[in-house]
């Protein structure tokens, strides 16, 4: 049987690297997820999943369990996606849209120049309507970014993001209220 | 009920966050506003639109990077950590610990020496007790020379005088200030006491010159005493990875090449291979681990990782090729 958290954490606790990687192995999908959808820029993404993770390393021995881990790690992600500044700005970067895993799955709609699809025109329509989503998302501010990914991509609950964040339910009731109000007038003609 | 509350408890409803009781009133508002029937309807859509088009799946490809990116960044801050810990411990452990033990007795022994020097002006008296000035590891040495080394004191200098009360009544003085007293010793160069007193001058001297003899002077232990004390190990590996001057890390390394491999020195190398930016240091670090490989001491696979890093892009080609043919030579094993 796989140990939990708890196990893995007091291993780690007391230096145990390979039960650190279990853990970080755990989760690291999701806080990658996360900070991706963020950034949507490969690169910050990448450095916000080291800059959690050596955080969590550094902190995981003073971490007493009052919370649950992930509580924690989520935590610490929110902090690090809101205070990140992306050290690439002025380099032509790789955007997330532009790649796709030669090793897995079909190749990103937009790379395929003959498709043998019976439905070439949905798949352009959802393509376009993926990237005014994008772009609608990129209004918001930074908190209510956060907010609308960790609910409606995550499927965290709304006290979880407040735990995450460190405010209460009703400041991330408003920021969600208030991304999906500037989401819809954004997108409002796009899909009716 | 005001439409705004109708509205919120329509956001919340939309994703799954209403409670039953809020609930059962929504429903029963919706049933007569057609105005609310029509925002949560579009709400629904909105949310369906959302939950299709999520902004970018992470692939594996890109996991995988970041999880090699993540390895390498904990790698190297294990490697840098123990010099600072090393600091701290030898820190705490020799200066902290023992003064803590001894600061009591000396304190009081200072106390009366010094009174008795004022008061009864009788210089003698106060250089017998100077030496209880001194470092615990030179005071140790005295205490316990065997006879194959001599520890010697000279006069101990007083400096930085601070009177903090003086002039009172009855006559009573207090005071601070800085005691100095130079030692001669004469020993062995196997002696551990020896070696201590040289390692501490090795992390503590701000001549360069001076640490250079002194790594000289250890590194002249003569091969029936092979493995240092630990304390002396690790000023040596404080050495390699932190010393400004490159002539004290090379000898400090040579001298550690003449110890028993262990974790801690390989980590050293290791260190040494990643972050000195002297690329003489680094051909003699990858030598050092070639030599460890070809003489059948284990390489983990954090090592491993770190020279096949440094097969692709160290800057120096020597090192890119002994880090290749190290890894070849693990890989035929």
């Amino acid at each position: 049987m796989a140990p939990d958290d708890t196990e893995l954490i007091l291993k780690a606790q007391q230096g145990d690297f390979s039960s650190f990687e279990q853990l970080v192995f755990r989760y690291d999908k999701e806080v990658l997820t996360i900070a991706a959808r963020f950034v949507r820029n490969s690169d910050d993404a990448k450095d916000i999943y080291q800059e959690v993770f050596l955080r969590v390393y550094q902190g995981l021995r003073r971490f007493k369990m009052q919370s649950e881990f992930a509580t924690w790690l989520y935590r610490i992600t929110t902090n690090v996606c809101l205070t990140h500044r992306s050290r690439r700005k002025k380099q032509a970067h790789v955007s997330l849209d532009d790649e796709h895993d030669e090793n897995e799955g079909e190749p990103h709609p937009s790379h395929v120049a003959v498709s043998e699809d019976p439905l070439p025109d949905q798949h352009a329509m959802d393509e376009e309507i993926s990237t005014y989503v994008r772009e609608a998302l990129e209004v918001l501010s930074p908190q209510q970014k956060m907010v609308f990914t960790l609910k409606h991509y995550q499927g965290l609950k709304l006290r979880e993001i407040a735990a995450a964040m460190q405010c209460t339910e009703g400041t991330v009731k408003k920021h969600l209220f208030t991304a999906t109000q500037r989401m819809r007038e954004r997108l409002r003609g796009v899909f009716d | 009920m005001k439409h705004a509350q109708i509205k919120e408890w329509l956001h919340l409803s939309v994703v799954d966050e209403l409670n039953d009781d809020a609930r059962r009133l929504l429903d029963a508002h919706l049933g007569g506003c057609t105005e609310c029937q029509d925002e949560l309807k579009e709400l629904l859509k909105f949310q369906s639109v959302i939950a299709k088009n999520a902004p970018v799946e992470v692939t594996n490809r890109m996991l995988l990077e970041a999880r090699r990116q993540l390895h390498l960044s904990l790698l190297e801050y294990r490697l840098r950590k123990p010099f600072w810990e090393r600091v701290a411990h030898w820190v705490q452990d020799v200066v902290v610990r023992e003064y803590k033990v001894a600061s009591g007795g000396i304190a009081m022994a200072a106390l009366g020496v010094f009174v008795g020097y004022l008061i009864f002006f009788q210089p003698q008296k106060s250089e017998d007790k100077a030496h209880r000035f001194e470092s615990p590891v030179v005071e140790q040495a005295m205490q316990s020379s065997s006879g194959s080394e001599s520890f010697t004191q000279g006069n101990t200098r007083t400096s930085d005088l601070h009177l903090i009360d003086a002039g009172a009544k009855d006559g009573t003085v207090e005071f601070t200030f800085e005691a100095v007293t130079p030692m001669h010793v004469r020993g062995n160069i196997n002696d551990e006491k020896v070696q201590k007193v040289l390692a501490r001058a090795l992390v503590n001297e701000d001549n360069a010159g001076v640490r250079l003899q002194t790594v000289n002077a250890i590194a002249s232990q003569g091969s029936e005493h092979k493995n240092f004390d630990p304390e002396v190990k690790a000023a040596l590996i404080s050495a390699l990875e932190g010393d400004d001057n490159p002539g004290v890390r090379q000898q400090a390394l040579r001298v550690l090449m003449h110890q028993t491999l262990d974790s801690e020195i390989k980590q050293a190398l290791v260190y040494t291979l990643l972050h000195d930016k002297n690329s003489g240091m680094r051909i003699a670090a990858i030598n050092g681990l070639a030599t460890a490989s070809m003489e059948g001491h284990h390489l983990d696979q954090d090592i491993l990782t770190v020279i096949k890093q440094k097969m692709d892009s160290d800057k120096n080609n020597y090192v890119r090729r002994q880090a290749r043919t190290v890894i070849e030579e693990v890989a035929q094993r």
